[in-house]
């Protein structure tokens, strides 16, 4: 699973560790998110999303439907 | 709400973390008298032998922080967290070889249980005692300071945001700190019910302080599993489940083998001691494991 967690925070200019505040969670899930070790349980995901005011697959995109696309 | 920049960690604070543990160690501790007598063998005066036993481990652990940082940069968690854990049992070794430690310990509980039989297992209960009571000194250090505790106890390469302490953070520190002291009270507590022949009422102190500091550990980890998030959870059943595992292959290789004949007999208090030391790797594994993106490179895998 992909994301643009990074780049969302970027844009918002908040650290990690704000981001965690926002969604009650630890620092180091918003890091092994964003780096692609951990995916989010769904109502994580869903969190995330109302967040940043978009829906899911705006925020997070699957590595192999990609690829099949790219194909 | 803005960014915070947090500074990374600079590398001699971790070698100055553990030369002042190390030296606090030597303190401790009495000259072996095994290798005192190897040292002399080879012309060494006495009062020089012992001198060079108790400055030898601080400077070559010291080295051995310097020269694991040095390999470890860059590196990934895995490779970081086993370098500096090789050289660690390095280092452990040469302080065991170097020096009886902690013998000021030993001297109160023979005076005050009366003398007692130490067996492996009680020296490997003696190692998950001391490493409780580490684990819950710098958790307590990290729960009083904060930012600057973590910043001295992490090392140079992994990520700066994970020695920002926050007010979350401290609050499962000082539990953890409380869960693992408990746990190193109620180890070491048992361990001297073991290997002394204490009786009457000195054996029920020892007993009700085993006791209280085992449900004290187990009521800690109830209340950080209750404030941990669905990765940390996860961490932690990832760790029983692989803790549950190795005990269950080892208890049927065990029960096959005295099926077989073989005379492998172990007190309960060796079990005791040896499933606690399965979830330690356990959990030290599942933490590496599930927050391995925890040092890793800044660089996500954004689409």
């Amino acid at each position: 699973m992909m994301n643009r967690l990074r780049v969302l925070r970027a844009e918002r200019a908040w650290s990690q560790a704000d981001l965690a505040d926002h969604l009650g969670v630890s620092r180091q899930t918003i890091n092994a998110i964003e780096v692609g070790k951990y995916d989010p349980s769904l109502p994580l995901a869903f969190k995330i999303a109302r967040l940043f005011g978009l829906r899911i697959e705006e925020i997070f995109s699957d590595d192999s439907a990609d690829a099949k696309a790219a194909e | 709400m803005t960014a915070t920049k947090p500074q990374p960690a600079r590398s001699g604070q971790m070698a100055i973390t553990v030369t002042g543990l190390l030296i606090f160690l030597s303190a401790t501790g009495a000259a072996a008298p095994k290798t005192v007598g190897r040292l002399q063998g080879l012309g060494i005066g006495l009062t020089e032998a012992q001198i060079v036993l108790h400055v030898a481990p601080v400077l070559i652990g010291a080295v051995a922080v310097v020269l694991a940082q040095m390999i470890a940069a860059g590196r990934s968690t895995p490779v970081r967290f086993g370098v500096y854990a090789l050289l660690g049992v390095f280092t452990g070794f040469i302080l065991g070889a170097a020096l009886d430690l902690f013998v000021g310990v030993s001297a109160l509980i023979t005076a005050v249980f009366g003398p007692g039989e130490i067996r492996d297992e009680h020296a490997v209960g003696w190692a998950v005692t001391a490493m409780c009571i580490a684990w819950a000194l710098m958790m307590a250090a990290i729960a009083v300071f904060g930012t600057p505790a973590a910043r001295a106890l992490q090392d140079a390469g992994g990520d700066p945001e994970c020695a920002e302490v926050r007010p979350r953070d401290r609050a499962l520190s000082r539990e953890g700190a409380l869960g693992m002291g408990a746990l190193g009270v109620s180890t070491g507590a048992l361990t001297i019910l073991s290997q002394t022949a204490a009786s009457g009422a000195a054996a029920a102190v020892l007993a009700a302080v085993a006791a209280l500091g085992f449900i004290g550990s187990t009521w800690a980890s109830w209340s950080i599993w209750r404030r941990s998030d669905e990765l940390q959870q996860r961490a932690v059943l990832q760790a029983y489940t692989g803790s549950a595992l190795i005990v269950t292959a080892a208890v049927f290789i065990w029960a096959i083998a005295t099926s077989l004949g073989a005379q492998l007999t172990l007190s309960p208090y060796a079990l005791y001691i040896g499933f606690t030391v399965v979830q330690f790797a356990a959990a030290i594994a599942a933490n590496i494991g599930s927050q391995i993106a925890l040092s890793s490179s800044p660089r996500g895998r954004t689409a």
